[in-house]
């Protein structure tokens, strides 16, 4: 009779965990920046939380429940191995954005468009290199599309604390990827947003 | 036009909870309607939509190696077994 609960935990484990993973994939790398590390800490994950798993009531949010062993696997067991995150000056970023467009299109906005010319590779890399609570804010709220309070329970803070977070980690990584194109000839100096071949427009 | 500044500003405060989905009803409304007709906060906020949407199609990773899927499938059967 155990065994059969067991089994079935299993199952049942596998069917509704199991698919997770290839989402989860991404964040762990996201988060140790390398595959080998990424590995480990989804193979801590799941182990932890099968073994947990009875805990786990049936028809609550199973996405963040594991997001959250991940993220508590990988300050457990990752961070300490690494040295300790750089800091960026954060209170040095400037919301440049608005602060410098002018530009009226319907469309995409033309900043978008200097950055829609950055490789996938290179975005991926501003924001691992982001500090390591604004990495995690931006990384579940733009690509895994949690809610604010599911962030702040994965992440074990308040829903305030992610907001500011969520700006900070937003604001440093457009900042980042402004550098990244202007330091590669995508904008120009003066005129940081508008694109390098302007066409000949309004005048 | 016709904004007073503090007005702008309330809006670009608000504008992350309006694009990450976090207010509704009325308060959404005022928001609209301030985008509709001031095109300054519909710059930055087109930005922001935008940037949020490239995050995250420029960050995803396709699906798990196959060999960590089986790894941790294996798992599963040990500690089961014990």
């Amino acid at each position: 009779m155990e065994d059969n609960t067991l089994e079935e935990r299993q199952r049942r484990f596998e069917a509704e965990a199991l698919p997770l993973l290839d989402g989860m994939y991404g964040a762990a790398l996201r988060l140790t920046r390398n595959p080998a590390d990424a590995e480990d800490l989804l193979q801590e994950t799941f182990a932890r939380a099968f073994a947990a798993y009875d805990s786990f009531e049936s028809g609550t949010n199973l996405k963040a429940w594991l997001y959250r062993i991940m993220m508590n696997s990988y300050i457990s067991s990752y961070r300490k191995a690494k040295r300790s995150p750089q800091t960026v000056p954060t209170d040095d970023v400037e919301p440049f954005s608005y602060v410098r467009s002018v530009l009226d299109d319907g469309g995409k906005t033309p900043e978008t468009e200097v950055l829609e010319r950055i490789p996938d590779e290179e975005v991926k890399a501003a924001l691992e290199e982001l500090p390591e609570q604004f990495r995690m804010s931006v990384l579940l709220a733009d690509v895994e599309g949690f809610s604010y309070r599911e962030i702040a329970d994965i992440t074990d803070t308040s829903i305030g604390t992610v907001m500011s977070r969520l700006h900070r980690g937003r604001k440093a990584l457009q900042k980042a990827l402004w550098t990244y194109a202007r330091d590669r000839g995508l904008v120009d100096e003066d005129k940081p947003w508008a694109t390098p071949r302007r066409t000949a427009g309004r005048s | 036009m016709g904004y007073a500044e503090t007005d702008c500003r309330t809006i670009l405060e608000r504008i992350y909870l309006y694009l990450d989905g976090e207010i509704a009803g009325e308060e959404c409304a005022v928001i609209q309607i301030h985008l509709d007709e001031c095109i300054g906060c519909l710059h930055r906020y087109g930005f922001e939509r935008d940037f949020k949407e490239l995050v995250n199609r420029k960050c995803r990773e396709g699906s798990a190696p196959e060999a960590l899927v089986a790894r941790i499938r294996a798992n599963l059967r040990v500690a089961l077994g014990e």
